[in-house]
């Protein structure tokens, strides 16, 4: 994650990469370079307050009847370990939304990425189209309305969300500066086979 | 049969608790937040064996819940875990002082979860 000035949109601008995640309350942009990883952009039209994270499902084996179901309470589902790390950087986005002070009821999201990028090596269709229905579902099951979406195709995208106006930004990048990058994360979870759990007894 | 009741705002955070314990055998309460916990617990006559708490939740968060299910006499000394993707220290500290026995950051591996479960609340 950095923070640089931008002339053109005359603010700083958060540049966040995948696995990370952002919230602001102020005047800011935030912005991510996605090949066929899932950024959502969750926003409180109370509170103003708006946020972005940016994740894939690695090596994701979605099952038929969660495409046909479109919601997650296909409970097995659940605790399955490539989904957990969509879960987490879900729950981690929202619990720090409501920290920030925004409210759940409020909450709406739009959502961006999911490029025919990178092959699966599964037999699976492709990663970006898993992603692109874990996010579906996920905000289906939660009960918070998809306002929007720019998913799909054979391309990279960059976005810039500007936070306060809960607008958003994308222009297409070359497919390779996307790849790169999402090349090292998957490589980073796939080493975090078996991690252990964080747990604290008092 | 053990009771769980869980505490969580998040529909899939509830599903995932629920599915994980339940085919482990534990029987499963849930709540999606900590004024409704409370409401649930006052019409509830039987034990429960382990409370299962998330932190940031809206209308009451768990640290409030916590200092509230302390104060009922017969859960004076019932484990109670935090599970949440909150891992500041300083939250946890505070935890500990509201009066809970441990504190499970998400994600969670489920058989880590059970294990922590069976240990608390006697296999």
């Amino acid at each position: 994650m950095f923070r640089k000035y931008n002339s053109k949109l005359k603010s700083h601008v958060l540049t966040i990469f995948a696995g990370e995640f952002y919230v602001s309350s102020a005047q800011e942009v935030i912005s991510t370079v996605l090949g066929s990883c899932i950024a959502v952009c969750m926003y409180d039209e109370r509170t103003k307050i708006g946020g972005m994270n940016h994740f894939m499902l690695p090596n994701s084996s979605l099952t038929e009847e969660l495409h046909l179901s479109g919601t997650l309470l296909q409970e097995d589902e659940l605790t399955k370990k490539s989904m957990r790390y969509g879960l987490t950087a879900m729950e981690v986005l929202i619990a720090e939304m409501l920290k920030s002070g925004a409210q759940r009821r409020n909450l709406s999201a739009k959502i961006f990425g999911g490029g025919k990028v990178l092959k699966s090596s599964t037999k699976i269709p492709n990663i970006g189209d898993q992603n692109i229905g874990f996010a579906r579902a996920f905000l289906k099951t939660e009960g918070i309305p998809l306002l929007k979406e720019n998913v799909g195709d054979s391309v990279g995208r960059k976005i810039f969300f500007l936070t306060k106006q809960n607008s958003i930004f994308v222009r297409r990048v070359e497919i390779e500066s996307a790849v790169a990058e999402e090349r090292k994360y998957m490589d980073k979870l796939a080493q975090m086979k078996n991690e252990e759990s964080n747990i604290t007894i008092f | 049969m053990k009771t769980v009741f869980a505490v969580d705002d998040s529909p899939t955070a509830r599903a995932s608790i629920k599915y994980t314990l339940e085919k482990e055998g534990y029987n499963v309460v849930l709540s999606d937040d900590g004024v409704n916990a409370l409401k649930i617990l006052d019409g509830y006559s039987d034990l429960i064996n382990v409370f299962l708490f998330d932190v940031n939740m809206p209308n009451m968060d768990g640290i409030t819940l916590i200092r509230e299910v302390r104060a009922i006499e017969k859960y004076k000394f019932t484990p109670i875990l935090f599970l949440t993707t909150e891992s500041q220290e300083s939250k946890k500290i505070e935890g500990k002082n509201a009066g809970a026995s441990g504190w499970i950051v998400k994600p969670f591996e489920p058989t880590q979860l059970i294990e922590i479960i069976k240990r608390f609340a006697g296999a």
